[in-house]
């Protein structure tokens, strides 16, 4: 049954996020770059970075569909082997968000400097601290969570219940994860503009960082339930089923942002305005 | 409640973040309590160097407009309003008081320069008699 739902995931994410939700939410993140001084890229509607990066961009989620799509075809028609289908159902997800991760560095990086400050620049009086949106006991007891596991992982190995390779996947994914959540969080409050803003008015900034906060909650239970499973052979959710969460949570997340009314008005504002 | 800087403009930035802060306590859409950004979301989300920001807030914490609480942030003062006001009367006062000693030197008389001031009065548009 798990199997089955999973290769379905894996077969919906191709057109969920590679070929739907993926490139508006990249535009997205493109159009809301452009309002540090809209005036000047009107001016400049023809200007090559933001095109070349649009493209980019979908010709990379059009790769990962069609590798995956090759992939479904091998695994589930021509050879099939359930055992790959967690693996289909999350990874090429997870490439897709590193490649969104890459194009959000390459344009508050790279293209963003080339655009010139305006002359009149306006600015909110509404504090963006994370204290703001939600109570920090929250931020903190995710972390703290996610610290006492890693203390757990070397208490256990220092009593042999757990082999070095275990400790360092644990360590290691939690670092990553860890890392990756708190740039997000943080970097979702330090930016001016938001599309949660455009879509949500004065509460987008606060359902920004709920997301955030949800995001960082499943991570830590997916490193609860690995840490049970890990050392004391406690299978609350199979790594499947897990997997399973964890798409579908993403895939419809991207779908609800996508598929938004004032998406669209996005979209359209920025093919109209920006791009000759 | 928004703020805008024009970069081109001869005031300060400094002082115009001051004087639209100000103005905006005084037509109460910053009301005492209110949590102002801090220093570095401002500087970013304006495009200028922190330090400006900052130099604007001591000036509107010496000015008792706003009060910092370190890392609990910076708030718009209790009785801030009043605090401008009675601020905005003291520098009307200064200013007046340098124009009249330079009319004075130039051979103005007391009624002339009363006079004048009336006169100057009753022709701005929107002050109270």
């Amino acid at each position: 049954m798990t199997d089955t739902l999973l290769l379905m995931l894996a077969i919906i994410q191709v057109f969920v996020i590679f070929i739907y939700a993926g490139p508006i939410m990249a535009r997205h993140l493109l159009y809301i770059s452009l309002k540090k001084n809209p005036k000047w890229a009107v001016e400049h509607a023809n200007r090559t970075g933001y095109k070349i990066a649009d493209k980019l961009f979908w010709w990379f989620s059009c790769l990962l569909a069609a590798g995956v799509g090759a992939a479904i075809i091998q695994y589930a028609v021509i050879n099939p082997t359930p055992s790959y289908f967690y693996e289909l159902a999350l990874v090429p997800t997870l490439i897709w968000v590193f490649g969104l991760l890459l194009l959000t560095v390459y344009v508050y990086g790279y293209l963003l400097k080339v655009i010139p400050s305006p002359e009149v620049v306006k600015a909110n009086l509404i504090s963006r601290r994370l204290k703001d949106y939600v109570p920090l006991w929250i931020f903190y007891l995710a972390y703290g969570l996610l610290g006492l596991i890693c203390l757990y992982y070397c208490y256990c190995y220092s009593q042999n219940l757990i082999d070095i390779d275990a400790l360092n996947q644990s360590l290691s994914w939690t670092f990553i994860i860890g890392s990756i959540t708190l740039i997000t969080l943080f970097y979702s409050l330090r930016r001016k503009h938001s599309e949660f803003d455009i879509m949500f008015a004065e509460s987008g900034r606060k359902y920004e960082v709920m997301v955030n906060i949800i995001g960082i909650y499943i991570m830590v239970f997916v490193a609860l339930n690995k840490m049970l499973i890990d050392i004391h052979q406690i299978e609350i959710f199979s790594q499947s089923q897990m997997s399973l969460i964890l798409g579908l949570s993403v895939n419809v997340f991207f779908m609800w942002m996508a598929t938004h009314p004032k998406s669209k008005e996005i979209i359209a504002k920025y093919k109209l305005k920006y791009i000759s | 409640m928004e703020i805008e800087i024009d970069t081109q403009s001869s005031q300060a930035v400094y002082l115009q973040i001051v004087g639209q802060i100000s103005r905006a306590v005084q037509d109460g859409n910053l009301k005492p309590g209110h949590t102002l950004p801090p220093v570095r979301q401002l500087a970013n989300d304006l495009m200028i160097n922190p330090n400006t920001v900052a130099k604007a807030y001591k000036q509107l914490e010496v000015a008792r407009v706003v009060v910092g609480a370190g890392r609990r942030g910076t708030f718009i003062a209790d009785g801030a309003k009043d605090y401008i006001e009675q601020n905005n009367k003291l520098d009307a006062k200064v200013e007046l008081n340098n124009l009249m000693k330079t009319f004075q030197g130039r051979g103005l008389s007391g009624k002339e320069m009363r006079n004048l001031l009336f006169d100057q009065i009753t022709h701005l548009k929107g002050v109270k008699p």
